[in-house]
């Protein structure tokens, strides 16, 4: 692994051009990040077309960097202005968006830096050593129903996290679900629910969602206060975090960086789950956990650290199995075929030498957040002093853009519009965006492997379940289920 | 009524509706799939059944223990201090926060990027409460300026043209001079 | 419902027949005499505008990029790639038909074009409503098996093993009811009278995977697209779907050999642009598309993704009779499988 390892990095630094190509994800990936209104996404899907000019190990590499940079990226936007660049941010948010109302952005953005950078590191680490042989078993074992029963078990735990109560939960994943059937269903192409409009035979994807529900309510949320006079400024602060603070917290960062692993090999929730989990835990264990949700360290910390520490586990399923755990993954998938390539484990034995450039790089990616992001981000601090009226449209014409590009449909324009409003309104109501989302997200995967699993066993549920990580999972997620519906009927409301 | 808010009211009629008039409109995709078994419907279906019972529930909750967020919910938030509206000029001003990037987004395709963003990105200001006409100007050439420098000179993205004229020969001068541009350096 | 093939297709077999012999004799030289052709009223004074209906990495994605670059580099007019998937190939041809008549908008469709108007004739056209610029991929499918595989080994014992599993056997197909993939299988199921579970996949990745990793039995696919996997010797094919035996898979047997008498239906790619476009614009973007399939870099395109194997090229004359042969061809299978044909 060590030579490998160290050949990859040869490799890397040994051709200006490819260091160039390193460099640029780096930068791009923070600055599109901590952009509100564009994330990583929308550089990645521009790029797209001109990585058909690179080689493959550089596009993969371009897209891996910039995955690690713009996961890191997208907590600056969550923090200073309550929008998360990807929906792994979210859960930083919470905690992040109330230091900066209360003059303590500083500190935030600083804990952000230093937590994503070691969570990625350590996640690197991992992923150089587990990937190679859970891709060989993963080939063999994992299919159609596995697949399935992942999503399932994936949607049973994000439904119970998010939702002012589980019943709310599960409506947002629900309805996540519902918009996903949208478009052309996954055995027949035939067309569902297009109400006659014929784009929607294309679906909703979900970019432009994720941008609506989380970056255009956010603006006009505060545009409604804006226009009631009720907008008050976020407080500009160049503070960070003292060593003793951050090292108050190594339980926290070693806590999550241990969820956002295991989260992070689930195929298709990733880093968001990973990230929503690191809060959750964080707060189970906390003494305090009223203060959670009012601008506590701690928060920030578990979610930043958890999502980067997924970033590293969410390239074992895409390479090992060729199934995104996200949106920039789902990209990276793009980014092979246009080089004719295959993620999945043949890419392990036709192209060893790319895999490990793409892992070298990741590593001094996360590495170089904390050298960089560190100069970068007091730079960056300086978004809190642009006027509103001046930032807020500046967001959303640069949202308008990044929903349209990937897919060139101003049917995205439009569904960003629309889930904005719908956030706008859910949000005051107690339902969960992030569950939305991640219904959407998984819904499509979801209906497919069922589908598939359910013609490969022929509808044999008894075949199905001779299959043991299945069963395992099945019943994990009824088990999960099953826990949360107790609670739904026997926990009380918080006590305010 | 329990501890039920209109709120509460409100929010049943809508997952239900959304659950009746989905399955509805299920039944014009309704034919069968050779291959598969359960056809186009029965996923979105069972989606629409779990989402009308869960509906039923969620009033249930709402009825018995109220509204509040339960005990140990993550990431779950009350309410910061919600905005009274007083006068309908009030709805007034957020409807039209709410509708203009709608209407702005239906354009896009008639009209284009090039000829409707200018225009868009200053009645936003104006419907945001900026009065100043300097700002409103400056403002919308500063950020149009930035948008057509980043997007079509240097990272050369495909934005949407328009297909009417006169807004689709405004995309097309655009794009020439761009080409001519490319050609000088 | 039993499909009756024989009476089927002669005019598609005469297009067909005709396509293979000439390929024979006019493989490698480049069709189109003239190197290069003045533009017509300095046209295009701008970039053209490439509306592609599927995402980049598919094969239409990557027969898009060559063809743009092969174009820019004859020309030096570029070409920006506008992807638009979705809808099967509908949500681009739907946009395009919108986009201006000027000859700047130029598309990039496949076949499912003319079956999509086959089944419902409101549908565009692609010889009618459209101009053929160029059809730059011709290809045929194949059936495939892992070259591990010990249960059968090929054609004929593949055959016997599905009719032992009752049902049980699977393949790996496409997800689109009345796509040529669907179609094809439906012929080959019933003329050799077996019963196989085609399980859907919509994305490529996927469907290898599923047969490398043993979760189904075999995989319908066209030689391009599975290239890589075959020169790594981990699939073979067992069935070729063409008149005749192409060179490089001569030892491969053909349906008609196997005793399956039905004329194959083919994937092609092509360019177009609008029927209302200036006549003299269409005229160079015909020029510029045609004689850019010769050049190097495209050629080499095509050598990499066996779509040299038969003859893949035809002019707007050519290309004009291959779809509506295609329709023809299409619109009476849909008729016998029962589908509403509009």
């Amino acid at each position: 692994m060590i030579e490998n390892f160290l050949a990859g990095t040869a490799t890397l630094f040994g051709d200006p051009f490819t260091i160039g190509i390193f460099v640029f994800g780096v930068l791009g990936g923070m600055l599109f990040g901590a952009i509100p209104g564009v994330s990583m996404l929308t550089l990645a899907a521009i790029l797209l077309p001109f990585t058909a000019d690179l080689s493959p190990a550089q596009g993969v590499m371009l897209f891996a960097v910039i995955y690690c940079t713009g996961t890191y990226g997208g907590a600056i936007t969550a923090i200073l202005f309550n929008i998360p660049g990807a929906p792994e941010n979210a859960p930083t948010a919470f905690d992040g968006y109330p230091m900066t109302q209360k003059g303590m952005a500083g500190k935030a953005v600083g804990a952000a830096v230093l937590c994503s950078a070691i969570g990625g590191v350590a996640s690197a680490l991992v992923m150089m050593s587990a990937t190679e042989p859970l891709a060989q078993w993963a080939i063999m074992n994992i299919g159609p129903p596995e697949i399935f029963a992942l999503v399932f078990f994936g949607l049973a735990v994000a439904s119970s996290v998010g939702g002012r109560t589980i019943w709310k939960g599960w409506l947002s994943v629900l309805l996540g679900l519902l918009i996903a059937t949208i478009g052309q269903d996954p055995v027949g192409g035939i067309n569902r629910f297009n109400f006659g409009y014929s784009d929607l035979a294309a679906g909703i994807a979900f970019v432009p969602a994720i941008l609506g529900f989380f970056a255009v309510s956010e603006i006009f949320i505060q545009a409604e206060k804006n226009v009631s006079g009720k907008y008050l400024a976020p407080k500009f602060n160049v503070d960070f975090p003292s060593f003793f603070e951050l090292w108050a917290h190594k339980i926290a960062v070693v806590r999550s960086i241990l969820v956002g692993f295991f989260c992070g090999i689930l195929p298709g929730i990733g880093a968001t789950l990973a990230a929503f989990m690191g809060y959750g835990e964080a707060v189970r264990w906390s003494k305090n956990k009223a203060e959670f949700g009012t601008g506590k360290l701690e928060g920030v910390i578990s979610s930043e650290t958890a999502n980067n520490a997924a970033t590293g586990a969410a390239m074992i399923p895409l390479l090992a199995l060729g199934l995104p755990g996200g949106a920039l993954t789902a990209m990276m998938v793009a980014v092979f075929q246009m080089h004719d390539l295959e993620p999945g484990p043949l890419v392990f034995y036709n192209s060893p030498e790319l895999i490990w450039i793409v892992f070298a790089a990741m590593f001094y990616a996360n590495l170089s957040i904390l050298f960089v992001g560190l100069i970068e981000t007091k730079t960056i601090l300086y978004l809190l002093k642009i006027p509103f009226q001046f930032l807020a449209p500046m967001i959303l014409m640069l949202a308008s853009i990044g929903a349209y590009i990937s897919r060139g449909l101003v049917l995205d324009v439009i569904v960003m519009f629309i889930a904005g409003i719908i956030g706008f309104l859910l949000r005051r109501s107690g339902y969960s965006i992030p569950g939305i989302v991640l219904g959407l997200i998984l819904g499509k995967i979801g209906e497919q492997n069922f589908a598939q699993g359910m013609q490969m066993v022929h509808y044999d549920l008894g075949t199905y379940f001779s299959r043991p990580i299945c069963t395992i999972l099945i019943v994990a997620g009824v088990l999960t289920l099953l826990k949360s519906l107790h609670s739904a009927f026997f926990q009380k409301p918080k006590v305010t | 009524m329990g501890k039920l808010s209109r709120s509460d009211i409100f929010e049943a009629i809508f997952w239900l509706l959304i659950a009746v008039i989905f399955f509805v409109v299920s039944f014009s995709f309704n034919q069968p799939i050779e291959i598969y078994k359960f056809g186009a419907t029965g996923w979105p279906r069972v989606i629409l059944f779990l989402m009308a019972l869960v509906a039923l529930g969620n009033f249930y909750h709402a009825y018995s223990k109220g509204s509040k967020a339960q005990e140990g919910r993550v990431g779950a938030k009350e309410n910061d201090e919600p905005i009274e509206y007083t006068s309908i000029g009030q709805y007034f001003k957020t409807g039209m926060v709410l509708i203009l990037p709608l209407l702005y987004a239906l354009s896009l395709k008639p009209v284009g990027f090039y000829s409707g963003t200018p225009i868009f990105i200053a009645l936003i200001m104006i419907a945001w409460g900026e009065r100043r006409v300097r700002f409103i100007l400056t403002n919308t050439v500063l950020i149009y300026a930035i948008l057509i420098g980043l997007f079509m000179l240097v990272l050369n993205a495909p934005l949407p043209q328009g297909n009417m004229s006169p807004f689709y020969d405004i995309s097309a001068f655009m794009l020439k001079t761009k080409t001519q541009l490319d050609q000088m350096f | 419902m039993k499909l009756n093939f024989k009476k089927q297709f002669s005019t598609l077999a005469l297009v067909t027949g005709f396509a293979v012999s000439a390929s024979m004799s006019m493989a490698g030289e480049c069709r189109v005499a003239e190197a290069s052709m003045d533009k017509p009223g300095g046209f295009p004074d701008r970039a053209l505008t490439m509306i592609v209906p599927y995402g980049p990495g598919g094969g239409s994605g990557q027969v898009a990029a060559a063809m743009a670059e092969a174009v820019t580099g004859l020309t030096g007019v570029s070409i920006n790639r506008d992807h638009k998937p979705g809808g099967s190939g509908t949500v681009g041809m739907t946009a395009y038909m919108a986009a201006p008549a000027d000859g700047y908008n130029v598309l990039e469709h496949i076949d499912d074009a003319s079956s999509a108007h086959a089944l419902d004739s409101s549908r565009p056209n692609p010889a009618e409503d459209l101009i053929p610029l160029v059809v730059s991929q011709v290809t045929f499918s194949q059936i495939y098996i892992r070259s591990n595989e010990t249960r059968y080994t090929d054609w004929p014992s593949f055959v016997e093993w599905v009719q032992a599993q009752n049902g049980k056997a699977t393949i790996a197909n496409v997800s689109k009811e009345g796509s040529m993939e669907r179609v094809i299988m439906k012929f080959i199921t019933e003329a050799s009278d077996m019963q196989i579970q085609q399980i859907s996949f919509d994305k490529g990745a996927p469907r290898y995977g599923a047969l490398l990793g043993g979760q189904v039995d075999a995989l319908f696919e066209q030689p391009g697209d599975v290239r890589k996997f075959l020169d790594a010797g981990n699939f073979k094919p067992i069935l070729t779907v063409f008149n005749e035996r192409p060179g490089v898979f001569s030892d491969v047997p053909t349906h008609r050999e196997m005793g399956m008498d039905f004329e194959p239906l083919l994937r092609f790619r092509g360019f177009y642009v609008h029927k209302g476009a200036p006549s003299e614009r269409v005229d160079w973007l015909k020029w510029a598309f045609q004689r850019a399939y010769c050049e190097d870099s495209y050629q080499a395109f095509n050598d990499s993704k066996f779509m040299n194997v038969i003859d893949s090229y035809r002019d707007t004359a050519g290309a004009i009779d291959m779809i509506n042969a295609a329709i023809v061809q299409y619109r009476d299978v849909y008729k016998e499988m029962g589908l509403d044909v509009k």
